[in-house]
């Protein structure tokens, strides 16, 4: 579904990422794990096309396509989807009314007609209940007022409205006390099915609890410097990264 | 920052809707002004002595006054005796009694702007008081506003019907002498819309105007006076669209309006005339004297605006606060795009005890758009325990714009509490990249955020003008859902 | 009688003395501009007529020569200390440092008049208001201070201008002049005082160049008589990298104006201007500030606060110009104003002008009184009414006082704001540390 092939990044030319390669198939999770700096958040926000970021070398293909060639709101309607580590305000603009433009958007680019307002309606209610969402954010304007918890479950909502392919979950673990963290992670576990992918982006193994990963990867550096199973994590929780980073050098 | 850049542009230089020119014949006066071109306007309009009395009086005050120049806007010297001061549709000799002997090619310009004048209007309640160039031709719901006391008919019928009103209420809320827009329309002025809401009255309805101006070189000198008596409470619609040409028009407009003892006057404005091309060319100069007199204990007037239109707006809707307790309301988004200046804001003088005031401005530049804000909040010496609260944002789109600030803030009571906030800033990247990113596209995306940039705005307008502006501001309709 | 006949009486021309083509030239733009009126944008708010009509002396004839004593004078030992006009003999002062380059007006005039030649042009040119030009045809009491590359003066400089002269009008205008080369350092203390009974009219204007990398940090302290007249100007000009702290204290005079204008003229440069100006019965002080952001990320942060009691009148109007290519430009600004009595007046014009895109700007302004909830704890607590009123008006000037890091003159700023008729000082507010 995702490749990537000898990805190098810079911003403001500086190097971030030295030539990453991941293979995510379909159906599967992978978690991207690594120290602060390491170019975690980089590669999140190269995947959803982010301004900013040179692309120096590498292929990124998607579905057969090269998506690093597309428009972000294009990469949205080919079925990615970003979980932002800092979702942003939007004064005035009202979260569900954003959802609809966007949905609308993607079945655009997709050559479908747009959604029934009645069908969309059912839908969020359905997704709203299913997160224990507060219905009183919908029709606030977006992540505005948003405490720290609100703004993940409410990116967590997003997608599970959007049903992306591929789902990027950018740190979406950090600041959140351990009941919110196991509500945004069943919100992903109800998605996770043969057809979606996801790539969860973290610092701590602690999400991996709940969302548990077919494969862990650590981010250093800019590179993969070793792939494994869901026990990778589960060292790299009991020893830190610094053995590892060692063993490299 | 360069990558969204184009798209912007395109969005931004999205071409006129509006843009047509109806063929009608008119009766017109040829270019110039002098006390003859006065004396002909009051004559063809029937006017009592004292009225044209009235016209010459200002007309020799504006001859001794000069073109104001403080207002951050420039343009080429404008030509007064180049202007036509009259004109009127020929049917208006014998005026149309229905809709029917309206002129159809009338009808038809309305029905390409959209407007809804009879059907449309009735379903949504509202009466129109139609103004073509300088006459107005139809009215709707007379009947209705009549059993309610209402009285809502051109200037012109006014002055016949009811000119003690008149005779009272001109002139005392904007002195012939104010301005120099405001003398040059006291003495030329042509027609516009007179209100009456009687005594405890609720008007029954929303009382709207669409103006229209459409004949080559004829400057538009609109008068309007609305009086509230005292617990009564009116909402009044003013929204306009103009066809596409190449002159620069004139528009010098004036509107009163009188709040007396517990009443209350929303006024409303959506503005679009055509604003000139890419390059500057063409376009409407509007030059609006606009203010409200709250004269009665708890009165209110609150007045929104929505500017997208215009070469250059000059334009301060005002308050004077008068009564006691009584409450001044100032909302608005301005517009600026390619070579647009805005020059506009409010003045809220607050005299009486226990007055407030409220400005929420919203301005927006792109292309190479100026855009500025004026405002006043004057706290007089006897204005005991006085409250003003202003909020001033400007939305940057484009790097060859402007946005300015200019507030004057004079306080003489120490118990009055007067408070300033200002903001100028870009459109945020981040919230660009968030919508693209959930596949919205860039040009919805730029309207999104625009749109709820102006959202404390538009929520004061009436439902249907709300719609109307966020069309005008290419923006989707918001809050459809949910 | 004006200013401007005392002026045509006074200085006719000299064609031997320095720089006579330059004073006549800016002599002729003064007369040009004439005396400013409340027509003027920058004067809407400040009315002169009446206050520029004395019978005006240059010199006291014969000089007082009296030892005159005022606030801050013996904070540091690098003073320069002129009383109506003429500079005073002091008691030696400590070498200045090497790079540190320190020479009255009149010394440069004498010996060196080609280096002012510039600066005087700049200040005579078209532009040129009524008073900039004034100044540049009368100057005679100043100062030259030249600062070469990285030379940090640790100590601070206190330049002092003291008025006694209650029989005549003096009419002075001061010139200081700050040439802080690249990475220096230096902290300036510019002191205008009169005695109580003096009648004077002050014009003084103060020029800065901030070179790459330096600091200055300039401390104006305005405390003339209740019956002068003074209207300043501050003009600075901040290069690369370059900070400008520029802190405006307004207490004296009837009527008293300060005009500071900060141009951030390349990348990195930022200014920070504090004021604060507190005016009493019959005191009219006005402050305009403009910030011109030419170039970009560059940065500004202005904070004034003002205080208006009796039927004294406060005004401010800042402006902040983002020109086009000023890209990254931040710049905040705020004014907030307290009225103490029902006859005082305070107008407040914060302004933005911006030709960029790429900006984040904000400024607020506030007029309003003490807060009555804050009152209501402190009286709760035991404190009389009064007393309660003095603290919290003291409270809200220490947002701008804490921000001056030179200590003599926080000291001198608390007891003034406690000690006056107005603000009464409870006694337990000690003067910050």
């Amino acid at each position: 579904m995702l490749s990537i092939q000898n990805l190098h990044v810079e911003i403001d030319g500086k190097p971030i990422l030295r030539g990453i390669n991941l293979e995510v198939g379909a159906g599967e999770v992978h978690a991207v794990m690594g120290p602060n700096g390491s170019g975690k958040s980089t590669l999140a926000h190269v995947l959803a096309g982010k301004p900013g970021y040179l692309v120096t070398a590498g292929t990124v293909t998607f579905k057969g396509q090269n998506l690093l060639a597309l428009a972000p709101e294009d990469r949205a309607g080919e079925g990615v989807f970003l979980a932002f580590q800092y979702p942003v305000e939007i004064p005035g603009v009202n979260n569900v009314y954003m959802l609809k433009a966007a949905l609308n958007g993607i079945r655009r680019y997709r050559g479908l007609s747009e959604i029934d307002a009645v069908e969309f309606l059912a839908r969020v209610k359905a997704k709203t209940v299913a997160l224990g969402l507060k219905e009183g954010l919908l029709n606030r304007p977006v992540n505005q007022g948003f405490s720290g918890g609100e703004k993940k479950r409410n990116e967590i909502f997003q997608m599970s409205v959007l049903e992306p392919a591929l789902a990027v979950l950018d740190e979406t673990d950090s600041g959140l006390d351990i009941d919110a963290l196991r509500i945004v992670a069943e919100g992903v576990n109800q998605l996770r099915d043969a057809a979606r992918s996801f790539v969860v982006v973290t610092h701590y193994q602690r999400l991996l609890d709940y969302i548990v990963p077919d494969f862990v990867h650590v981010l250093a550096q800019g590179q993969i410097i070793k792939s494994g199973s869901r026990e990778l994590a589960l060292e790299l929780e009991a020893r830190g990264y610094d053995w590892l980073l060692q063993a490299v050098a | 920052m360069s990558t969204t850049a184009p798209e912007i542009q395109a969005l931004i230089r999205q071409k006129y809707a509006a843009g047509f020119f109806t063929d009608i014949e008119q009766e017109q006066l040829p270019p110039g002004l002098s006390v003859d071109t006065v004396r002909f306007i009051s004559a063809k309009k029937g006017e009592p002595e004292w009225l044209l009395a009235w016209r010459l009086k200002a007309f020799e005050r504006w001859q001794q006054m000069k073109e104001p120049e403080w207002a951050h806007v420039h343009y080429p010297k404008i030509d007064y005796q180049a202007i036509s001061y009259f004109a009127a549709p020929k049917s208006a000799n014998d005026a149309p009694k229905s809709l029917a002997e309206v002129d159809p090619k009338l009808i038809e310009t309305y029905n390409k702007l959209g407007i809804p004048l009879e059907e449309q209007k009735m379903l949504a309640g509202v009466a129109v008081d139609v103004v073509f160039d300088s006459v107005s031709v139809h009215t709707t719901f007379k009947n209705k506003l009549a059993a309610a006391g209402v009285i809502f008919c051109s200037f012109s019928e006014a002055v016949r019907e009811h000119p003690a009103l008149i005779q009272r209420y001109l002139g005392s809320v904007v002195p012939q002498h104010d301005n120099y827009y405001a003398a040059l329309n006291s003495a030329v002025f042509s027609d516009g819309s007179f209100v009456y809401i009687p005594k405890h009255t609720r008007c029954p309805m929303e009382l709207s105007t669409y103006f229209r101006m459409n004949a080559i070189n004829t400057g538009q000198f609109e008068r309007t006076l609305i009086i509230a008596d005292e617990g009564s409470y009116v909402s009044y619609l003013e929204g306009c669209t103009a066809p596409q040409r190449d002159e620069n028009q004139l528009h010098a407009a004036v509107v009163e309006l009188v709040a007396l003892d517990d009443a209350t006057i929303k006024y409303s404005t959506v503005q679009n005339w055509y604003p000139g091309d890419e390059e500057g060319r063409g376009g409407i100069y509007n030059f609006v004297t606009k203010r409200g007199d709250c004269r009665g204990r708890n009165s209110k007037i609150s007045w929104t605006q929505v500017e997208t239109g215009s070469a250059i707006t000059w334009k301060y809707p005002s308050c004077v606060l008068k009564g006691e307790n009584s409450v001044g309301e100032f909302y608005s988004v301005a517009l600026t795009n390619h070579r647009q200046q805005a020059d506009t804001g409010t003045k809220m003088i607050h005299l009486g005890r226990n007055t407030r005031s409220t400005i929420i401005s919203k301005g927006i530049s792109a292309g190479r758009g100026q855009n500025a804000y004026r405002g006043l909040v004057r706290i007089a010496r006897s204005a005991e325990g006085a409250r003003n609260y202003t909020q001033c944002d400007s939305l940057l789109i484009g790097d060859r714009c402007g946005a300015h600030t200019f507030p004057y803030v004079e306080v003489k009571n120490s118990s009055a509490k007067v408070e300033h906030e200002a903001s100028t800033s870009k459109i945020s990247e981040d919230q660009l990249f968030y919508l693209r990113s959930r596949g919205i596209g860039n040009e919805d995306a730029v309207n999104l955020i625009v749109n709820g940039f102006c959202k404390q705005v538009f929520k004061e307008l009436p439902m249907e003008f709300a719609v109307e502006a966020q069309k005008l501001l290419s923006v989707s309709l918001e809050g459809a859902v949910g | 009688m004006s200013i401007l006949q005392t002026l045509a009486r006074e200085f006719a021309p000299d064609p031997s003395a320095p720089l006579a083509d330059l004073r006549a030239h800016a002599y002729a733009r003064a007369r040009q501009r004439g005396v400013p009126t409340p027509r003027d944008e920058a004067w809407k708010y400040t009315d002169l007529r009446g206050h520029l009509d004395g019978e005006y002396v240059v010199t006291a004839d014969p000089p007082h020569g009296a030892p005159a004593t005022a606030p801050l004078l013996d904070s540091t030992p690098h003073r320069l200390v002129f009383i109506d006009g003429v500079l005073a003999p002091d008691v030696a002062a400590p070498a200045l440092p090497p790079g540190v380059r320190l020479r009255t007006l009149a010394a440069v005039l004498a010996a060196d008049p080609a280096s002012l030649r510039a600066l005087m042009a700049r200040h005579a040119s078209e532009d040129a208001d009524f008073f900039t030009a004034l100044n540049m045809a009368c100057a005679r009491a100043g100062v030259v201070i030249e600062l070469a590359a990285g030379c940090q003066l640790e100590t601070p400089l206190l330049v002092a201008f003291l008025h006694t002269s209650a029989a005549e009008q003096l009419f002075s205008a001061p010139l200081v002049v700050v040439n802080a080369g690249a990475n220096s350092q230096l902290t300036l203390i510019e002191l205008h005082y009169g005695e109580a009974a003096a009648t004077n009219l002050a014009t003084p204007l103060t020029d800065l160049t901030a070179g790459a990398g330096s600091v200055i940090e300039h401390y104006r302290v305005q405390l003339e008589g209740a019956a002068a007249v003074h209207i300043g100007s501050v003009q600075a000009t901040i290069e690369r990298d370059a900070r400008v702290g520029s802190h405006s204290f307004a207490f004296g005079g009837k009527l008293a104006r300060v005009e500071i204008c900060a141009k951030l003229a390349a990348p990195g440069a930022s200014v920070v201007l504090n004021g604060l100006f507190a005016v009493a019965a019959g005191q009219h002080i006005d402050h305009q500030t403009r910030i011109e952001h030419e170039a970009p990320h560059t940065t500004s942060v202005e904070l004034y606060k003002g205080l208006a009691a009796g039927d004294g009148r406060g005004v401010f109007r800042g402006q902040i110009i983002v020109r086009p290519n000023a890209q990254k430009t931040s710049s905040r600004q705020a004014s907030h104003n307290l009225l103490l009595s029902p006859f005082a007046e305070i107008d407040t014009k914060p302004e933005l002008e911006i030709y960029a895109d790429d900006v984040a700007c904000a400024h607020g302004a506030t007029v309003g009184q003490l807060d009555d909830a804050a009152l209501f704890y402190l009286c709760s607590r035991g404190i009389p009414a009064a007393e309660a009123h003095a603290l919290l008006t003291f409270g809200f000037t220490q947002e701008v006082v804490e921000q001056v890091a030179f200590e003599p003159l926080r000291r001198l700023l608390a007891a003034r704001l406690a000690g006056s008729a107005d603000i009464p000082l409870p006694e337990r507010i000690e003067p910050a540390p």
